[in-house]
């Protein structure tokens, strides 16, 4: 019964973002009918207010209800909607969302009296927008004809791709730093002073996992240029490296070509989110953070733009480095289907859910790691940060940048990536032997 | 026959070897639990054994009654007898040996208590007995074994009202007499009797008759086991919960030593306190029921306003209102001052300093409780406890004394406009003497109670009882008695002499004593010879091993915090006698 | 789930190097996760033996109600004699023992021509009978003390939460409740009223048993203690 109550809420999840993405295509190919351009402002209400939105909004509920499974709880299930039949049911948690709304919009926008009025009120909008603003370049989508219109399905495709996700992300750190020197609140200002100091450490190491990436698709764009053809990172890694059979065989995914890139830049891009482990500007039950003199709908702001950011990195991860909207493989294949062919907008429905599929996955790994690993001390989080990430991604930057010379087709890359992988597999399923092993090692000396 | 005429007497048979003379002239050396004793001749072994320290067990026995010696639970081992002895009724001889706890000793107490305990209903759960009954202290002392009865035990009535104040349980009693005895030698009326055989035997009433006299619920006390029990006390509270405080009885000039057994701020029962020159053990019926006035229907907030207009007022308010309305007045010829002969040493010193001092009257007319019967034991005609301390100190203060008859028609003559009354009580009828309260221009009034005068006072102070302040009476042959606080003043009551000292404080700027009543004494009680040679601290005892059960109400039943770590005799004030 | 360590994490290379750690502490959370997604929430057994996959330890409450265990110290009740009113007598001994002082006892008096034959015999009874119930610690005590097996804490609830403080406050109507227990040596089954029977003399009462010992149902003497030394 629950086995079968999960499965179909799964697979409702995933027609929902089939019938969201197909319902973004064709009101793109719409638009695009009045005038060009118009698509990507569809988008922009598609994408980043109904998609990105609405999973960050249903993450605030998602966190508590996952988070219970992980610890073999229920989790929230006491919010009820006051109708005949909804009144008996759970239904999962959901109603907290309305809940948690309510109250966030009806409680009192509490300024102190002490406090930098404008940028007491400035900061969450700074820290909200800057993060908002971040999935602009990611493509959820291929570029398709609808209704006789090529249909983007992303929100601008500058040729500054990545670059854009790098300024974007660091403006940030400003929302954060505003909040706490605002609040006029010296352990706002600590945590402030905390949270600025993590961000500015990881902007380095952000940057630098990701030249690997850069290097070998010879580009810093995402989404592939509609108008001049320019391949962008998620175009480029559907390809096979190697094929077995006719459509088969190891795509050019990042993860498989820069696996060290990819831990690097989870590692960092998570630390920029703030959230556990790496949640010591403000660990809400634990340590005092920069927005604690916020409340109300300007704290929601603070809060759902964490969830925000989790999404968007999800996505991000999953453009750069687990091939976007592609398949692994027998992608040619599926797309040579009639019912593809005809109606492209079903074709691009599905690969825009490919995309949001893997994104959750990539969510969902975020929520198992933050209830997983304990919180970093603030001096083992700079240590992390200089002395662990940016020496590794330097390393990184240099072999593949060799390896990319060395060999063009990027295998000989892929290659030392997959034996990371395996080395990294390796050390998971074997362990040390166990201490009994030292006593003969110490009498083989003598 | 002339003894020269008896021939030559055979010589006397060698008698008994003479006694050894005593090795204290004049008094009786014997040895008990191998210390040496020294007591009176005529001492009976339960109180030589006492004076060491030995305790021997006993129902029937009292030290004010006569020895019945039937309850057999004092018999101890002695030296010139090869059978047990009764204690209470063995005299001491010289040179005696008795041992209180042989093993022989011990087997005989649990015999007897056993048998005492046969028929037994051992229902303490409703007993209020529970908590001070000599049969439990005894079974977890000497007997402490299951019931080996085998069958039904005998019934008898357990509700037998015998009297207006006294109730019997025929099936708790265990025929120690002491009841039968004390009313036939103390009260002098033998109204009890022990009727039936064998193990129908009965304490009742003679048929007709009731237990109707006036010390019938001393039998109550004296009562070792819950047979017999006051009506008024009777499952109000458990012993245990109760704390006492030596007081002194305030219903009569006698002024007979009490226990008032109080927890939180209620007072539950009076007890006789001991003290041979006034009252010994006994104490009058009507004597324990006066604490309800010291309870029940109290002032417990200023009042402000006469009559309709009378409303409840802060004490800052009412002190400034009643001084505001003295203050023209003083050292007028129509402001007098009125004070009562029930109230406490202290309070009179304070009001009446604060009377002639502030108020500059010279003369002082008395009030109090309306007077009774007097009857043949304790209870006196003038149900004041403090008149002769009244007129000591009002002599002393150089104040005449005027009778309360020359007040009312005083009033009613014109003479008297304002009246400063301390104390509330009228020794006429009260409903007689409101049309002459409502002459008065202005009536102060310090009061205790609720009642027809307060609704005249055009301000009515609530005033302490002598249970909520520490003091002194001084009683009718002329002893100082003192009497301990159990609790603290209800609601803004507070003593007399603390609300003359502000009302001073509010006329005169004068700071008068407000620290405490010993504060006042030592102020004040020099100037009274009367009370000059009194030890006020010294008098009464707490019979506390360490001092202060924190006496504030904390507990849903009013148990003081900490209250069971408290050790029994510590909180009952001293054991039954 | 748990697997070896060394004690010092820069001797092995997989501790030292962070990720292979943090991989198995993923999949141990990753496969607490799906086995609570897709099991089904065994709610009659405990929680320690349970075999099925979901291994959810709570439950949602107020739907669902937890299996107390046998002794679980619940929600005082009142025990009821066999004609409905309270078997307690007022002896105020669970007042004495609660250490949360937490019970008010207000005693008072049958009337002795009461219709029900058992107030007639047991004249004292409780006219309040209080239990805060915030206050109370659930110790238990009051049982304990009770001698007339009139409190007990067998009905396998707790306090039910309220919305103001006074309805915790438990007044008789709300504690006398339950099943009433019957024993053959209340001494209402042995006589009429509390006044005196009319005379059936029997011998019965002096007869002793043997001593030091009584009987009990195991037929093996109990030794009883004796306090002479």
């Amino acid at each position: 019964m629950r086995a079968a109550m999960s499965s179909f809420a799964m697979a409702f999840i995933v027609a929902l973002f089939f019938c969201g993405m197909a319902a973004a295509y064709i009101a793109s190919g719409f638009a695009e009918g009045l005038f060009a351009g118009a698509g990507r402002l569809t988008n922009i209400l598609f994408l980043s207010l109904v998609f990105v939105m609405v999973m960050a909004v249903a993450l605030t509920v998602a966190e508590r209800k996952w988070s219970a499974l992980m610890q073999d709880r229920i989790g929230p299930n006491r919010a009820r909607i006051a109708l005949p039949w909804f009144r008996g049911h759970s239904l999962g948690g959901l109603p907290h969302v309305l809940a948690d709304t309510f109250k966030m919009l009806s409680k009192e926008a509490f300024v102190p009296a002490t406090a930098s009025r404008f940028l007491f009120n400035l900061a969450p909008v700074l820290s909200f927008a800057a993060i908002f603003a971040l999935f602009a370049v990611v493509p959820a989508g291929p570029t398709l004809p609808v209704h006789n219109h090529r249909v983007s399905m992303v929100i601008a495709t500058p040729d500054f791709g990545l670059l854009y996700i790098f300024a974007i992300a660091s403006l940030a750190v400003y929302g954060t730093s505003l909040a706490g020197w605002a609040s006029n609140n010296k352990l706002a200002l600590l945590g402030g002073v905390r949270a600025s100091s993590q961000m500015i450490s990881y902007e380095v190491a952000l940057g630098l996992s990701l030249v690997g990436m850069m290097i070998a698709f010879d580009t810093v764009r995402l989404a592939t240029d509609p108008v001049t053809g320019a391949l962008g990172m998620t175009d480029a890694q559907a390809r096979y490296l190697w094929t077995f059979g006719s459509d088969f065989g190891l795509p050019a995914w990042g993860i498989f070509l820069q696996p060290v890139g990819f831990v690097l830049f989870f590692a960092a891009a998570f630390a920029e989110t703030k959230r556990a482990p790496f949640d010591l500007p403000e660990a809400e039950s634990e340590i005092l953070g920069y927005f604690v003199e916020y409340s109300g709908m300007q704290f929601g702001l603070f809060m759902i733009g964490e969830f925000v950011e989790v999404v968007i990195l999800a996505g991000i991860i999953t453009a750069i480095f687990f091939g976007g909207y592609h398949l692994p493989f027998g992608e040619a294949t599926l797309a040579r289907w009639d019912l593809f062919r005809q109606h492209p907008w079903v074709w691009g429905a599905f690969l825009g859910t490919v995309f949001w599929v893997k994104a959750l996955f990539i969510v969902w790994i975020q929520l198992l790691m933050r209830w997983t690993f304990p919180r970093f001390r603030y001096d083992q989080v700079q240590r992390l940060g200089w002395k662990m990430l940016l020496p590794a991604g330097l390393l990184n930057l240099f072999v593949s940048g060799a390896l990319i010379l060395w060999d063009p087709s990027l295998r000989a890359l892929a290659v030392v990536g997959l034996f990371e992988i395996g080395v990294v597999i390796a050390f998971t399923f074997t362990s040390k032997p166990a201490v009994a092993a030292r006593p003969a090692a110490a009498a083989a000396h003598h | 026959m002339s003894a020269d005429a008896k021939p030559a007497e055979p010589p006397k048979p060698a008698g008994p070897p003479k006694p050894a003379p005593p090795k204290n002239p004049g008094f009786i050396t014997c040895t008990i639990d191998g210390h040496e004793v020294v007591v009176k001749p005529g001492t009976n072994m339960v109180e030589a054994a006492r004076s060491i320290g030995s305790d021997i067990p006993y129902y029937c026995y009292h030290k004010r009654l006569s020895i019945a010696a039937n309850c057999r639970m004092c018999l101890v081992e002695v030296s010139n007898s090869p059978k047990l002895a009764p204690a209470c009724q063995t005299a001491m001889s010289e040179g005696l040996v008795v041992k209180t706890s042989t093993v022989k000793v011990k087997e005989v107490r649990r015999s007897v208590l056993e048998l005492l305990l046969l028929n037994h209903p051992v229902d303490c759960a409703i007993c209020d007995q529970a908590g001070e009954c000599k049969l439990q202290d005894y079974y977890m002392r000497y007997d402490f074994q299951p019931s080996r009865l085998e069958g039904p035990k005998v019934m008898k009535s357990k509700r037998k009202v015998l009297g207006p104040a006294v109730v019997i349980d025929q099936e708790r009693c265990i025929l120690c007499s002491r009841c039968v005895r004390f009313m036939a030698e103390i009260a002098k009326k033998p109204q009890l009797g022990i009727f039936g055989r064998g193990s129908h035997e009965r304490v009742d009433v003679f048929p007709g008759g009731a237990l109707d006299s006036n010390y019938s619920v001393n039998t109550v006390d004296i009562c070792p086991v819950g047979a017999l029990l006051s009506r008024d006390f009777r499952f109000r509270a458990r012993a245990w919960f109760l704390s006492a405080a030596p007081s002194v009885c305030s219903g009569c000039s006698r002024g007979c030593n009490v226990y008032a057994d109080y927890m939180g701020q209620d007072v539950y029962r009076y007890r006789p306190r001991d003290n041979e020159a006034v009252n010994r053990s006994w104490m009058c019926d009507e004597g324990r029921l006066t604490y309800k006035p010291l309870v029940q229907n109290r002032l417990v907030q200023p009042m402000v306003g006469r009559g309709a207009d009378q409303r409840e007022a802060p004490r800052s308010e009412a002190l400034a209102v009643a001084s505001s309305k003295l203050r023209p007045l003083a050292g007028q010829g129509p402001l007098a001052v009125m004070a009562s002969a029930a109230c406490s040493n202290e309070d009179l010193l304070g009001a009446l300093s604060f009377a002639k001092g502030s108020l500059g009257v010279s003369q002082v007319y008395v009030s109090g409780r309306p007077g009774g019967r007097p009857d043949e034991l304790l209870l006196t005609a003038d149900r004041n406890p403090n008149r002769k301390g009244l007129e000591a100190i009002a002599r002393a203060l150089g104040l005449g004394l005027k009778p309360f008859a020359d007040l009312v028609s005083a009033i009613e003559s014109g003479s008297v406009k304002a009246l400063y009354a301390v104390g509330g009580d009228v020794p006429i009828d009260v409903a007689r003497f409101v049309p002459a309260a409502e002459r008065l221009e202005l009536f102060v009034l310090q009061a205790a109670n609720e009642g027809p005068l307060v609704a005249q006072a055009h301000v009515a102070l609530p005033a302490a009882s002598h249970l909520e302040d520490e003091g002194s009476f001084i009683q009718e042959a002329g002893l100082v008695q003192r009497f301990r606080r159990a609790f603290p003043p209800r609601g803004e009551a507070q003593p007399h002499w603390r609300w003359a000292a502000e009302l001073a404080r509010e006329l005169a700027g004068t700071t008068g004593v407000t620290a405490s009543s010993r504060e006042v004494w030592k102020a004040l009680a020099a100037q009274v010879p009367e009370l000059a040679g009194f030890d006020w601290d010294g008098a009464a005892p707490v019979a506390r091993k360490a001092p202060g059960i924190n006496p504030l109400p904390a507990a849903a039943d009013g148990r003081p915090p900490g209250y069971r770590e408290i050790v029994a005799d510590r909180a009952r004030g001293g054991t039954q006698p | 789930m748990s697997y070896p360590a060394s004690q010092n994490p820069h001797e092995d290379i997989r501790e030292s190097t962070y990720v292979p750690e943090l991989l198995k502490g993923m999949a141990i959370t990753a496969r607490v996760f799906w086995r609570n997604l897709f099991g089904e929430r065994d709610l009659t057994t405990r929680v320690v033996e349970r075999k099925g996959l979901s291994r959810v330890a709570t439950i949602a409450y107020p739907e669902e109600k937890p299996v107390y265990p046998e002794g679980y110290r619940g929600l005082h009740r009142l025990v009821p004699r066999d004609d409905g009113r309270p078997r307690c007598v007022a002896c105020y001994m669970c007042a004495t023992a609660c250490p949360a002082q937490c019970i008010y006892i207000e005693a008072a008096e049958y009337d002795p021509v009461d219709d029900l034959r058992a107030s007639r015999v047991i004249e004292k009874y409780p006219k309040a009978f209080v239990i805060d119930q915030l206050r109370c610690v659930v110790c238990g005590f009051c049982v304990e003390a009770c001698p007339k097996d009139a409190i007990r804490m067998d009905t396998f609830t707790h306090t039910p939460p309220e919305y103001s403080r006074q309805s915790f406050i438990y007044p008789v109507d709300k504690l006398l409740k339950g099943t009433a227990a019957v024993h053959p040596s209340d001494p209402w089954y042995r006589r009429e009223g509390s006044g005196e029977p009319a005379h059936v003399h029997k011998e019965a009462h002096t007869r002793i048993g043997p001593a030091g010992r009584v009987e009990v149902d195991t037929g093996k003497p109990v030794p009883v203690t004796r306090f002479l030394k």
